[in-house]
């Protein structure tokens, strides 16, 4: 257990933030971001002897995201949830911050599925293989998701300038 | 935008984690927590298997007699079904994404709205429904999916038949997301799907899963739908196998409609018409549709 504890607590602090991070761009709310992500390290705890030995903990811990994150959208008080209520965004440094609400606000009007496969292949950087992997779906299903996904957010974010900080 | 572009505008929207209030430890805590309960739900599992079986071999000729032996694991979706105004509207919504994200012309679909389309046929599974849209000349038609609150999940696409004719060529899609398993404990399922059109004659097609279950797609005017789940650890990258039949129960075709599962040989299918060079892909154990002449394997 000794060892086990170890290992863990090393991954742990290396990738949290990381993980955090995914998280929060798949489902939008840093709270639920910190639940997916104890969910996701508990479960890991649990089988780390053997994903430690067999798969990359990163992977595994992905698809824990992946799945809790879409049973999480599934509840019904989620599917009530107000998608154009945003949350309050800590101070920005590279974008404007209105540009910052409309790629949350973008993001939030994604069906889960789409936002997923988004966040995975553009932002961690994922094959659409990896992708299709860690969602369980079709490598066709990835590719129509992204697509959609793509040209949704295309058509609201075509106004915003990929640049750094613009004064106000 | 870029795909660069919205690399960075996603790295900037996380870039500032609130702080964590966990402290060190937690983690460890929670899965320490997480993995007795497992053990203890192992053990009391374990138990009530022995019990279980105790009480079977007394009971067992009574039991027998009562229900003939047999036991009907009952899968009972509680999926409504979805009415065809509801299945209209959810993919009238994957319809415009679709218009936006690609060139539906292309492949002979047209770009007007799907609002006079009809639905020709659905099928259901555990968390949603499957469905071919067709035009009201029917020249075009459109396959949906839709998650169980009728938004759209999986595949869209739309297609002119002069462009994708009636064929035998069928691919098939899985995601685990979509079914319940029926131990949702300890159980994994996959849910299949597939659509398409096959030629006039066929009345009945089947697929049979990499479980070894047959199952039967809906089909309406050559128009098909198929969807079924596989209970436990299925092995996605295994042949499924659709069979084509006539109305006289003899078999047409037979093809792996997972051939093109993103592994496995593919070759390519062209055809001319006018000024035009049609050119698309399919796996290499299946042919070609009508009309249309192989460029060769790759």
């Amino acid at each position: 257990m000794q060892r086990r504890d170890a290992e863990f607590t090393e991954y742990v602090a290396a990738r949290r933030t990381h993980l955090r991070r995914t998280a929060y761009l798949m489902c939008g709310d840093w709270h639920t971001a910190d639940d997916l992500v104890q969910t996701a390290l508990a479960k890991l705890y649990v089988a780390w002897p053997r994903i430690h030995r067999d798969v990359p903990p990163d992977a595994y811990v992905r698809r824990i995201l992946v799945r809790a994150n879409i049973d999480e959208s599934r509840r019904p008080w989620r599917r009530e949830r107000a998608t154009e209520e945003l949350p309050e965004s800590p101070a920005e440094e590279t974008f404007a911050v209105e540009d910052r609400e409309q790629v949350r606000a973008a993001l939030a009007r994604l069906a889960p599925g789409q936002r997923t496969a988004v966040v995975l292949r553009y932002w961690a950087g994922l094959s659409v293989e990896e992708v299709a992997r860690d969602m369980e779906c079709s490598i066709g299903t990835v590719k129509s998701q992204t697509a959609r996904a793509i040209a949704r957010l295309r058509d609201q974010l075509s106004a915003l300038e990929p640049t750094p900080r613009r004064e106000s | 935008m870029t795909e660069k572009n919205l690399h960075d505008l996603l790295n900037d929207l996380c870039a500032d984690p609130p702080t964590s209030d966990q402290l060190p430890g937690d983690d460890i805590r929670r899965g320490r927590r997480l993995l007795r309960r497992r053990r203890v739900a192992l053990g009391g599992t374990t138990l009530a298997s022995v019990a279980v079986l105790a009480v079977g071999v007394t009971l067992a000729p009574d039991v027998l007699s009562a229900d003939g032996g047999a036991s009907d694991s009952g899968v009972t979706s509680t999926q409504q079904a979805l009415s065809d105004g509801e299945i209209l509207e959810g993919c009238a919504v994957a319809d415009e994404q679709f218009r936006d994200a690609t060139d539906p012309a292309k492949a002979g679909g047209g770009t007007d709205p799907i609002d006079d389309w009809r639905v020709e046929v659905s099928g259901l599974n555990d968390r949603g429904v499957t469905a071919v849209l067709v035009s009201p000349d029917r020249e075009r038609y459109a396959f949906c999916g839709l998650d169980e609150r009728g938004s759209e999940y999986g595949d869209y696409y739309r297609h002119g038949v002069d462009v994708v004719p009636p064929s035998f060529d069928v691919w098939v899609q899985y995601d685990r997301e979509r079914c319940e398993p029926s131990d949702p404990e300890s159980g994994r399922c996959l849910a299949w799907y597939a659509g398409g059109l096959a030629p006039a004659e066929v009345d009945r097609v089947t697929f049979r899963t990499p479980d070894g279950e047959v199952t039967e797609a809906d089909v309406s005017n050559g128009y098909y739908v198929w969807t079924a789940e596989s209970e436990g650890r299925v092995d996605e990258t295994k042949p499924v196998w659709a069979t084509f039949y006539d109305a006289d129960d003899e078999q047409l075709a037979r093809r792996n409609a997972n051939a093109a599962s993103g592994e496995g040989p593919v070759k390519q299918c062209s055809r001319t018409e006018g000024d035009d060079t049609i050119v698309w892909t399919v796996p290499e154990v299946q042919t070609c549709a009508d009309g249309s002449e192989d460029s060769g394997s790759r």
